[in-house]
């Protein structure tokens, strides 16, 4: 079809670049905006937490925004450096690193705990029945999620050296990646121990899991937008309106982000600044 | 006009008959192929389901039913919540390896134990959901629950829905609640692609029956499909099956049909197997349609599959060949049934016209066969020979009216001639009428032919009778003196000229008398005219009886008569003698009187003659010689003789 309109002429070939431009103008218009997570949960469950809260966005964007799925914590900041991803869920930890990365990602909103507080703990938990001999920190095996989870390596060190009086690294540790995952693997008896966030160990109490020692409050966990890719209209769209969203709306949200939400202020990550070196968090386990 | 609308509306409505029924069976041989596929999903639904059966029983029996978990489902029964906490993670730490390893490696996504109150105990596919109660949402569980019995079908659920097998758990006759083994319906689409060759599989989940009834937090696990509000699919982020079905884009081509399809709607709330056939850029599909049903009889969904069916294309393509064919056919049916309408109606206005004109025409027209039976008469024929049709259909004509001077040995009868030889024959005949009356007749005889050859001749007739004696009379009265009859002076000149030209050729010499009244003037200035005319009418037949029949006599005018008197001889004077005689004898016969009228008429005449016997002289000369002989015994007295 293009190539019949070229051939008449100078005149038709101006109305056909003008009608491309046009095509590629909507096309743009009509992109679909991709939002991820951390991949604390499986799929299903992540798509449970946040479908409300994206549908509620797509009525103000007038765009639809669509789930991708990121296998590990480090793909998904590499993926949002080049730009595949205009919005993402992630834990503080994983926020700062993305920040020292990528100065493009910004922080607009950090979600509240079940208490209206905005910050959360991670916690070291262990199978009830289990009988753990600390004495010898050499047999114990340590769940992690993963290296720049806020409740992985970076939170869980320190928890299991006051409960262990032995360090991380004196134990063999796996990072399982996702939150859940961790506390099936310690019920199961894969794992002696297991560093997870608080709210998710607590959903793990009907099976006998026990908190057994708990973290400071870290920042909540955060949307970030990439400016890269969104416009400052629709990040202040995204920003009003979830700032905005009413108790019932937000009520309807997945468990994890069901309590409203906070204004991110310019030193809300500063104080995790200086206790985190995180170019020196093992990226791998020591076990197998 | 007439003809063209009638053959256009048979046209049309032989067409419409012939697409109609041809489209039947079309309908037909497509719904052949489609019950086929269809019934290929069921009997491998049914296959496949039945096979999962078969092996989850074996896992209850064989690898659930432990000692250690019955153990730890009674000491449950009176459990506080924290005991019961460990226990569960016990039964989940337990049978985590059959879960992970056995299970969800075969399709078994759910492995679920549910306390004899009909409450979740464990879900090994969602651990941490647990406490709530289930037995009035899913009626398996509460049937197995209540009856103690295994049940299994499709039904919804809090999380998924998905294919139940629920077992009751009793040991030593306490029920320790139920354990509940559930298969994704991918599982199912694994085993069923291993039987048929569908392209794409889909499960349509009725919303009333399951997907209303998940947790409120799990509704996103669903979205609605395509096809039809009433139903939807497991949501595309989570299921391959529906990542497929909205993003290929035939799919969604295919789904947007279906949705815009009422038939398609309708079919869907019959709750029965159903397949729909579709055509796109040249490529079949058959979509299937096969129900599943919920242990209480309530429809749970549709298993769909999409399957290439280019059976499909063919038998469009044949069908488009047929129509055509048809089409080309009856058009030459009807073109040709044209033309024989059209060839009727000219036929039947011919017959009217030939009939018109045979019944109307006053001639008479036979048809008669080859050895020359009749076979048709006009009324005309009837009129004129004066037989009834009856007396004259089958009988021989050249018996019953030809009249035939002679005998057929010796004269053929020129009709029967040219009947058997294919001629025309166009003659004057005779013919005879019922009463026995002869009649000239004209006939125009002329071969009938049929297909090629003749099957006997027409013959047309008119009776010419009176158009004969018409003739006859005219040229008497052409030739003839009308008050004696005798031969006036144009037949005399014409007789004189021939004898003339014979005398020529014979040299026998002939002779002319010309004989004038005398004193007829007086006759009829004293008695009249009448008496004149009778005299002259006497006087002619007296010269007839007198003279020869190979004479001609002829008055001349008036009272003037020639007699030409030929082969009087071949010398002059013997000829001459023999005239004088004639003439002689001519005026003594006058010396009788003549009765005229009322009185006897004494009559005397003057005769002239001369003899001639080549050409050397013209008419007019022996004529003139004649008169001037009469004239000279005019001159001298009357009542005499002059031989020139």
């Amino acid at each position: 079809m293009y190539v019949e309109i070229l051939e008449k002429g100078e005149s038709m070939r101006w109305i056909y670049y003008i009608g491309l431009m046009s095509i590629c103008a909507l096309s743009l218009e009509a992109r679909s905006l991709i939002f991820t997570s951390l991949p604390y949960k499986n799929n299903a469950a992540i798509v449970e937490d946040f479908a409300p809260m994206l549908r509620y966005l797509e009525s103000t964007l007038n765009r639809s925004v669509e789930f991708r799925f990121e296998p590990s914590y480090q793909r998904l900041i590499a993926d949002f450096i080049d730009d595949k991803i205009d919005m993402a869920y992630m834990g503080p930890l994983p926020t700062l690193a993305l920040m020292k990365q990528d100065a493009s990602a910004l922080p607009v909103v950090t979600f509240n705990d079940a208490k209206g507080k905005n910050g959360y703990r991670c916690v070291l938990v262990k199978f009830m029945p289990d009988m753990l001999v600390l004495e010898q920190p050499q047999t114990l095996k340590v769940a992690l999620t993963e290296p720049l989870s806020t409740c992985g390596y970076f939170s869980t060190a320190p928890l299991v050296q006051a409960y262990a009086k032995a360090p991380l690294s004196a134990m063999h540790y796996r990072y399982i990646h996702k939150h859940d995952e961790v506390a099936l693997s310690v019920l199961r008896g894969e794992f002696h121990l297991g560093g997870m966030k608080e709210s998710i160990a607590e959903s793990y109490r009907s099976l006998g899991l026990e908190i057994i020692a708990y973290s400071p409050i870290v920042p909540s966990f955060a949307l970030i937008l990439n400016t890269k890719t969104l416009s400052s209209e629709q990040i202040e769209a995204i920003r009003t309106r979830l700032l905005n969203a009413p108790a019932k709306e937000y009520a309807s949200w997945g468990k994890e982000i069901s309590w409203g939400v906070q204004a991110v202020q310019t030193d809300t990550y500063r104080h995790m600044q200086f206790f985190s070196d995180i170019e020196s968090i093992p990226q791998e386990g020591n076990l197998r | 006009m007439k003809q063209i609308l009638l053959s256009f509306s048979l046209l049309g409505i032989l067409y419409l008959l012939f697409f109609l029924n041809s489209y039947a069976v079309k309908e037909r041989e497509i719904q052949i192929i489609l019950d086929g596929k269809n019934q290929s999903l069921e009997s491998s639904y049914k296959a496949v389901t039945q096979m999962y059966r078969i092996s989850i029983e074996n896992y209850f029996k064989y690898v659930i039913m432990q000692p250690h978990v019955i153990e730890i489902l009674r000491r449950s029964l009176h459990a506080s919540e924290e005991e019961k906490a460990l226990l569960r993670g016990n039964l989940y730490r337990s049978l985590y390896p059959l879960y992970q390893q056995e299970l969800v490696t075969h399709g078994i996504r759910q492995l679920h134990f549910h306390t004899e109150k009909g409450e979740s105990f464990l879900r090994f596919h969602q651990p941490n959901e647990n406490g709530d109660l289930l037995i009035d949402v899913r009626a398996t569980i509460k049937k197995a629950n209540e009856e103690r019995i295994f049940v299994s079908g499709f039904e919804g659920g809090r999380i998924y829905p998905g294919f139940r097998y629920v077992y009751p758990i009793v040991d030593q006759g306490t029920f320790l609640g139920t354990v509940e083994l559930s298969l994704s319906y991918e599982r199912i689409v694994a085993e069923l692609s291993k039987l048929l060759n569908a392209q794409h599989y889909l499960l349509l989940l009725n919303k009333e029956t399951t997907t209303d009834v998940v947790f409120e937090k799990h509704q996103d696990h669903f979205v609605p499909s395509m096809i039809s509000e009433r139903f939807m699919i497991e949501n595309p982020s989570i299921s391959s099956l529906s990542d497929q079905a909205l993003k290929s884009p035939l799919l969604i081509q295919i789904n947007t049909l279906l949705r815009d399809n009422p038939r398609v709607q309708k079919l869907l709330a019959y709750h029965k197997s159903f397949s729909i056939p579709l055509l796109l850029e040249h490529q079949g599909y058959s979509i299937n349609f096969y129900p599943i049903f919920t242990i209480d009889d309530r429809l749970g969904g549709y298993v769909t599959t999409y399957d290439c069916a280019p059976e499909l294309v063919d038998i469009e393509n044949k069908y488009l060949t047929i129509y055509l064919l048809g089409f080309l056919t009856l058009a030459i049916f009807t073109f040709g049934l044209y033309l024989f309408l059209m060839q009727r109606k000219r036929i039947v206005l011919e017959k009217i016209q030939f009939e018109t004109i045979v019944t109307s025409t006053v001639n008479g027209v036979m048809l008669l066969t080859n050895d020359g039976a009749i076979r048709f008469v006009n009324t005309a024929t009837l009129k004129i020979l004066g037989y009834r049709e009856i007396d004259m259909l089958g009988a021989n004509a050249h018996r019953l009216i030809h009249v035939h001077p002679q005998s057929l040995d010796q004269m053929p009868c020129p009709i029967i001639e040219s009947i058997a030889h294919q001629r025309s024959y166009v003659g004057e005949e005779l013919f005879r009428t019922a009463q026995g009356e002869h009649i000239f007749v004209h006939v125009n005889l002329t071969p009938f032919i049929q297909e090629n050859r003749s099957v006997g001749s027409v013959m047309i007739f008119r009776n010419i009778t009176e158009e004969k004696k018409a003739k006859e009379t005219i040229e008497h009265l052409a030739y003839y003196d009308s008050l004696t009859e005798l031969p006036n002076r144009k037949l005399l000149l014409d007789r004189l000229n021939y004898t003339v030209a014979m005398c020529a050729r014979s040299h026998e010499y002939c002779g002319l008398l010309f004989i004038d009244l005398d004193n007829f003037k007086n006759l009829n200035d004293t008695l009249g005219h009448e008496y004149g005319d009778v005299l002259l009418q006497k006087v002619a037949k007296r010269l007839q009886k007198t003279l020869r029949h190979c004479d001609t006599i002829a008055r001349f005018g008036g009272d003037e008569f020639v007699v030409l008197i030929t082969q009087l001889g071949l010398n002059e004077h013997p000829s001459k003698e023999q005239l004088r005689r004639i003439a002689h004898k001519v005026l003594k016969e006058f010396s009788k009187p003549f009765y005229l009228i009322d009185c006897d008429y004494r009559c005397t005449a003057s005769i002239g003659g001369t003899l001639f016997w080549d050409n050397s002289k013209t008419i007019n000369d022996i004529l003139k010689d004649a008169d001037i002989a009469m004239y000279a015994v005019k001159k001298s007295g009357k009542n005499e003789i002059n031989i020139a």
